[in-house]
């Protein structure tokens, strides 16, 4: 009998908020703005030793490999939790890349070989991977000692620090999805300037390199799909986080900037934009929760869900990082102030894998319009 | 609680008393059928007069038949006629009850949705024992007596007068907006008893909407219906004993009732029933002929976006409820999406229909659609202006200091 609501519960449990917890307290004390102002100047990008310290002591790019393959198993509402903590602070290394995307690739590839190889140097955080899954270039030949790949993409997040690519390449069978390894003498990548400097793009050349053919032949279109549609649960997650603290940082301001003799928050202008800032936020972490548990507990309703949050949070994420700038005035707008960093990361995210846009054609399509 | 049934079994014994009495819904029923039917695309409840008279009976019949089947008030406390069973049992009766044809409440939701609550929380031991089981059986309907022409977005400036004489008070005035007041027995009224101070100078009451000196007349609004009423209050005698919470207390029952009221409102702001069925919209733009246009496809996928995203945050706050953590201020975000929803979808459907929209050419589910066109505006002032709830969010939620 179906009479009780199927539609996944959305409350946090009390592991979540443990989970919240301790994740903002290690981003806290390794990933300050002041810390992050000062990694962004290196050629990284992102602080080497945090991203060990993350490994051992939290285990956190083990959280969404299973344990078979030596991870913590955990599943998309505890990386909702993690991924709204990280974009909150604006984590600069490449956790999005290994976790969201490279991942997630490999497990929704099926590939069980590849995941046994793969997964357990992500899960210790030793390997740093990301992903090409997006409008590559790439054409893959296979040789008699296996396949070798050919072409250049850009926009790869995290790719001049990566040691692992999964890569999407033609083969005369179609879409396939390859493993490509980054000390290959055929792989040359190059960090781009990029709009976010906090999550820095690079530009990936493949000249003959060597790679791991992962799934079928020909099989990859539905394992990208997948793939993308698990990392935005993850962008979503990240984006309402980001958004939250842009909010946090007006309601400060707007409390505490007096002009006209009175705190700025008295006038409605100020104090009616801050509201909807928060309904936007508040809005954005229920879609990204909600796409979450759809995707945990595997109901029909994941890849609607899944578009909705993306195309939502995406945006809210954008306006509120906008108005962030407005409601703190002429110091919202210099290179001091953190703002801009949230502001060029929620165009940076709108954009990464699929547009607004395009997650509303998405939706339409889905549906069966 | 440690008869408590185990909820399998609680809807086992549900769905028998259901089909007992209703038959089942064919399952298709609940879909569309395009140019079947009436095309009425309900914003406000704006019934014909007769026939919401002759509803009543049948409404009043299932509130009772509910009682004794003991499923009338599942979380309610046992002690004033309630089942004492935790929300998700109602919520999952709730559902349940959507396979079955049994009528439709809309007339009770202040009476249910607004009033009652209220009174379980504000009114004394022997109040409870009188309202509460009369309003969950149905044998009484309730409205909600606050705005007045003087008195919309300020609303603790009501000059309703309610003037002690003895054990009785004596109330004049006139009450504005009043949903379902030519259908009630009984309204919350909110008083002035004090000249000041502001907020402490207002009282609660319950009085008998049948009471010599009450005049109710339907209020027609610009969508030409009358959803809503004005009462005239001349001289209506009360007895003390009919006083809800402490005199010049009445500011903060009436703001436990309007919290209800947003919660209420925020409900119908999900995008899975009604106007805002995503199939729908979907048999709209099919039966337009513009399901292939690109820019048309874009704004579907937009709009449903936005209602389902306010029904994701209504299952979110729902679920916080529902862990014991009771909704605060911040339910009122969903009012404010319902508003915006609903000019949303008036213009999709504006830009899907053309001139359609403009002039009954007689077209099934074109012309319509004006009632949604015409009811936005409602949307954006009912529950509270936008901008009044927005004050309300800085201040209590955001921590923002008053407007000056």
């Amino acid at each position: 009998m179906s009479a009780v609501s199927t539609r996944p519960n959305l409350a946090f449990s009390g592991e979540h908020e443990v989970l919240r917890n301790t994740v903002r307290q290690f981003l806290a004390a390794t990933s300050s703005p002041a810390d992050m102002r000062r990694v962004m100047e290196t050629p990284d990008g992102f602080d080497r030793s945090t991203w060990s310290r993350m490994a051992e002591q939290l285990g956190l790019q083990a959280l969404l490999v299973p344990e078979r393959y030596e991870g913590l198993g955990q599943g998309p509402v505890e990386a909702h939790v993690v991924f709204e903590e990280m974009g909150r602070a604006l984590y600069p290394g490449p956790y999005f890349a290994s976790v969201a995307l490279a991942t997630n690739a490999l497990l929704c590839s099926g590939d069980e070989g590849a995941c046994r190889d793969l997964l357990p140097g992500i899960a210790a955080g030793s390997t740093i991977a990301t992903a090409a899954v997006v409008e590559t270039g790439f054409q893959a030949t296979r040789n008699s000692d296996g396949w070798t790949l050919d072409g250049s993409t850009a926009f790869v997040p995290h790719g001049h620090v990566a040691n692992l690519f999964l890569m999407s390449a033609q083969t005369v069978a179609g879409r396939s999805l390859f493993a490509v390894d980054a000390a290959d003498a055929g792989v040359e990548s190059l960090a781009l300037e990029s709009l976010d400097l906090t999550r820095r793009l690079a530009s990936v050349k493949l000249a003959g390199a060597r790679a791991r053919l992962v799934g079928q032949d020909g099989g990859a279109a539905p394992v990208i799909e997948a793939a993308i549609d698990r990392a935005l649960v993850a962008l979503a997650a990240e984006e309402a986080g980001g958004a939250a603290r842009c909010l946090e940082m007006s309601v400060e301001y707007a409390k505490q900037r007096e002009q006209f003799g009175r705190p700025i928050g008295c006038f409605q202008a100020i104090a009616h934009r801050c509201v909807e800032m928060l309904q936007r936020v508040e809005f954005a972490r229920a879609a990204s929760r909600y796409a979450a548990s759809c995707l945990a507990s595997g109901t029909s309703e994941f890849p609607v869900a899944v578009r909705v949050a993306a195309a939502y949070c995406g945006r809210a994420y954008r306006w509120v990082a906008t108005e962030n700038i407005q409601v703190h005035g002429g110091i919202g707008f210099t290179w001091e102030h953190d703002a801009h960093l949230h502001y060029r990361r929620s165009w940076a995210s709108e954009t990464l894998l699929g547009n607004t846009d395009g997650h509303h054609l998405a939706i339409a399509e889905r549906l069966g319009l | 609680m440690s008869d408590q049934p185990q909820l399998e079994d609680f809807l086992a014994k549900a769905e028998g008393f259901l089909e007992s009495r209703y038959s089942r819904r064919a399952p298709e029923r609940g879909r569309l059928q395009w140019g079947e039917g009436s095309d009425e695309v309900r914003v406000f409840q704006e019934p014909d007069p007769i026939e919401e008279a002759d509803a009543l009976p049948e409404i009043r019949a299932w509130r009772s038949a509910l009682w004794d089947a003991g499923m009338a008030w599942i979380s309610g406390p046992t002690e004033y006629g309630g089942d004492g069973l935790p929300r998700s049992y109602e919520a999952a009766f709730n559902q349940l009850t959507r396979k079955f044809d049994v009528p439709g409440d809309a007339a009770l939701t202040v009476s249910l949705g607004m009033i009652a609550p209220t009174i379980l929380r504000h009114a004394d031991e022997r109040q409870k024992r009188e309202y509460l089981p009369a309003l969950y059986r149905g044998d009484l309907i309730a409205c909600q007596l606050f705005s007045e022409p003087g008195a919309g977005s300020d609303l603790a400036s009501i000059r309703t007068r309610a003037i002690r004489q003895g054990d009785s008070w004596h109330i004049t005035g006139q009450k504005v907006w009043t949903s379902g007041a030519h259908l009630a027995d009984i309204g919350e009224i909110i008083c002035q008893t004090a000249p000041e101070p502001r907020h402490h100078n207002l009282t609660a009451f319950l009085i008998d909407m049948h009471a010599p000196g009450v005049t109710v007349r339907p209020l027609r609004q610009m969508t030409g219906g009358a959803a809503f009423n004005e009462v005239f209050l001349d001289g209506v005698e009360v007895a003390d004993s009919a006083r809800l919470g402490a005199e010049g207390e009445g500011w903060r029952v009436a703001l436990t009732t309007l919290s209800f009221e947003r919660n209420a409102m925020g409900h119908s702001a999900f995008g899975g029933v009604g106007i805002l069925s995503t199939d729908r919209l979907m048999q709209l733009v099919r039966h337009s002929g513009k399901a292939n246009d690109p820019l048309v496809r874009r704004a579907f996928g937009e709009l449903v976006t936005e209602l389902r995203v306010a029904r994701y945050a209504q299952d979110v706050m729902a679920d916080r409820a529902r862990a014991s953590q009771p909704p605060g201020p911040e339910i009122a975000l969903n009012k404010l999406a319902l508003s915006s929803n609903m000019a949303a979808l008036g213009e999709f459907v504006g830009s899907i229909l053309g001139r359609k929209l403009i002039a009954d050419s007689g077209e099934w589910g074109t012309y319509a659609w004006t009632s949604v066109v015409l009811g936005a505006p409602g949307y954006r002032l009912g529950g509270g202006s936008d901008e009044v709830l927005k004050n309300m969010i800085a201040e209590r939620v955001l921590g923002l200091p008053r407007p000056a």
